[in-house]
């Protein structure tokens, strides 16, 4: 069945290459597309999961009214410095002092697409604690150091005081910069500035380490000309179960201020998300509906050109059901192949647009990709394949 | 001795539109095994249809098809296509091949439709070709061969499986004379071998060459009247 459907697809070249090129480009863009989704949701989930464990949140000023939604981090907020000040000495007993810091974020380079975290963002803090913004799974970044150099070997870099001219990138963050090595000079908003320290999340799903410019908080305040003033205070409490009683004591204590945590984020994202992941499911099935089009076309074509050939088949003795498989079994290996095409040519484009799909694309996506698109072709050829099915020997025969 | 094949009283009616074209009209006739019977006729007169109602490829209006005793006007379409694939063996005027398989792989199919085991498929084809003496052109496509040769592998298509009843309709017509005398000496010798064949024809010489000729015209043997 699947030999004869093998030769019967090459009796036209041209036409079988173009309609396997046309349904692997298409589905190219659905690897893409879930690719992307797989990443945003593994990296936001990565994050919110990094500080509820760790019993984070922020707390920054009330959102003008009329806006929607919150951001988390809350990059686009601001707070009176002397506000997160008066916090901290409020609830001073119940946080970890020394991983709470007022924090101000400037977003240096956007997402790469929709929803997902800032390539570069500048994180101004405390400039002894740079450990209460990336967590404890951020480690140093070979590739920012000659090899085998010793510095390696300790732990994360650190300023060496409150106003010095320096930063530590994250890998991601480093890329936007042309990768400076450790000690070389990077200029931010003017400001030229010593990178002390290059330092990557435990994997590429980890934003809150890869994509941070730190810096000390005097410093990213004078360069961003923001004097006064932070977008939020990062507070870290001492009992991580306890985030969300600490949290309703602030908003009790202090007027004015939202306290940002995980949970409450989590559902905003996950609103944000689910918008985008309708949107690219309607694209991926556009996609495979157009696929199955396709190919019920191409395999109505090919009935009606071997009309002949498959009268021909049933009088020497083949069943209708060796016709039907026959026909569905063609269309099974163009949707099989178009799928594994697929694969090659979205790594072709990803080379050319650098969205990074090797590091993120997960090998179930891929197979579900391929399954799909092979079972859905197989199902569209199935009225043209019953269709052959009703062709007569004898009609078949009569017309020469 | 009994029959290979046996029509009683076929009728065969086709509709176009609201109007009925008898193409047959009553015709008995019996092909008994061995025999090398030629079908003779005008254009028209139901050579082909009686051809296709005695080789199961279709079904008579009225009448009864026995096949080897049995009787095979109102079976399933699943059955006769087995009798198809395993006892008839169909030589046709435009050789009907499969473009997109080698002349091997042609015979090769037809022996797995008639259900030979893997192992005997090559054997059986390669002696079929070799009997219409295209030994040497196993991995040509039908396209590469001339009008005559594309005839042979129709024949060793239809022969490989040892056929009990072989049916050819017009072998010749498409073909010149030299290779219609060629196609015609292959008959022959299957004949000589033991071959029940059933041919339609046009052309008087080849006619002349089976044991019996049988005569059609306007849907019935000539000189029989319609049965009512
Ligand atoms: N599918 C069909 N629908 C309508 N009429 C048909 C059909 N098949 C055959 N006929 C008619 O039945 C009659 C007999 O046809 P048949 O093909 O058996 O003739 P034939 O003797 O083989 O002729 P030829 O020598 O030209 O091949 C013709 O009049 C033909 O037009
Ligand atoms: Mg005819």
């Amino acid at each position: 069945m699947f030999d004869l459907a093998w030769k019967n697809m090459w009796q036209h070249k041209l036409r079988t290459i173009l309609t396997l090129i046309g349904i692997a480009v298409g589905l190219e863009l659905v690897i893409l597309l879930t690719a992307i989704l797989d990443f945003t949701e593994r990296s936001m989930d990565d994050e919110l999961a990094k500080y509820s464990g760790a019993g984070q949140f922020f707390v920054t000023s009330k959102p003008l009214s009329g806006s929607s939604g919150q951001e988390f981090p809350p990059i686009n907020n601001t707070l009176r410095e002397d506000d997160a000040d008066r916090i901290v000495v409020a609830v001073r007993d119940r946080v970890d002092e020394s991983r709470t810091t007022p924090v101000l974020f400037r977003e240096l380079a956007g997402p790469p697409f929709p929803n997902a975290p800032s390539e570069a963002l500048a994180v101004g803090l405390h400039h002894d604690k740079v450990r209460a913004f990336v967590g404890d799974e951020a480690r140093l970044d070979p590739d920012g150091y000659p090899a085998g150099d010793a510095r390696l070997e300790h732990g994360l870099p650190e300023f060496s005081g409150p106003e010095a001219k320096e930063v530590i990138l994250g890998d991601v963050a480093a890329g936007v910069f042309d990768d400076p090595n450790v000690g070389s000079q990077i200029t931010v908003a003017g400001q030229m500035l010593l990178v002390v320290g290059r330092i990557r999340g435990e994997d590429e799903f980890d934003r809150v380490a890869s994509n941070p410019i730190l810096m000390p908080l005097r410093t990213a305040q004078e360069i961003f000309q923001q004097p006064a003033s932070v977008s939020a205070l990062l507070v870290t409490a001492r009992q991580p179960g306890a985030v969300s009683q600490l949290a309703e004591e602030i908003r009790a204590q202090v007027s004015d201020v939202a306290v940002i945590t995980e949970a409450e984020i989590a559902q905003s994202l996950n609103d944000a998300l689910g918008g985008q992941r309708t949107f690219f499911n309607i694209i991926n099935w556009t996609v495979y509906a157009v696929a199955a089009i396709v190919v019920a076309i191409v395999m109505i074509m090919a009935v009606a050109e071997r009309t002949r050939e498959i009268g021909t088949l049933r009088a020497i003795g083949a069943s209708q059901a060796l016709v039907l498989g026959t026909i569905v079994a063609e269309a099974v290996i163009i949707g099989l192949l178009g799928g594994l095409i697929s694969i090659p040519v979205a790594f072709l484009l990803d080379s050319l647009v650098g969205f990074g799909l090797r590091e993120v694309v997960e090998v179930a996506s891929l197979a579900q990709v391929v399954l799909l698109a092979t079972f859905l072709s197989g199902a569209a050829a199935f009225l043209p394949a019953w269709r052959a099915t009703k062709i007569t020997p004898v009609e078949a025969l009569r017309y020469e | 001795m009994s029959s290979m094949v046996e029509g009683t009283d076929l009728w065969k009616i086709y509709k176009l539109d609201e109007v009925e074209v008898p193409a047959l009209r009553g015709v008995t006739l019996a092909l008994d095994r061995g025999d090398f019977m030629a079908l003779t006729g005008p254009s028209g007169c139901g050579k082909s249809t009686l051809l296709h109602l005695l080789g199961c490829l279709d079904k008579p209006t009225r009448g009864n098809v026995r096949f080897e005793g049995q009787d095979v006007s109102r079976l399933g379409d699943r059955k006769l296509t087995q009798i198809r694939a395993e006892a008839v063996g169909f030589i046709f005027q435009t050789f009907h091949l499969l473009p997109a398989l080698t002349v091997r792989d042609n015979v090769v199919l037809q022996l797995r439709l008639a259900g030979i085991g893997r192992s005997e498929r090559s054997r059986m084809a390669e002696e079929a070709l070799g009997t219409v003496g295209l030994e040497h052109r196993l991995r040509h496509r039908p396209q590469q061969l001339s009008g005559g040769e594309r005839q042979r592998v129709a024949i060793a298509r239809a022969i490989a499986k040892k056929p009990k009843l072989l049916l050819a309709d017009e072998p010749t017509g498409n073909l010149d004379s030299k290779m219609g005398a060629e196609v015609a000496e292959i008959l022959k010798r299957l004949h000589r071998d033991g071959q029940t064949i059933l041919m339609v024809t046009h052309d008087p010489g080849l006619a002349s060459q089976a044991a019996s000729v049988v005569k059609l015209r306007d849907g019935l043997i000539d000189g029989a009247k319609p049965s009512p």
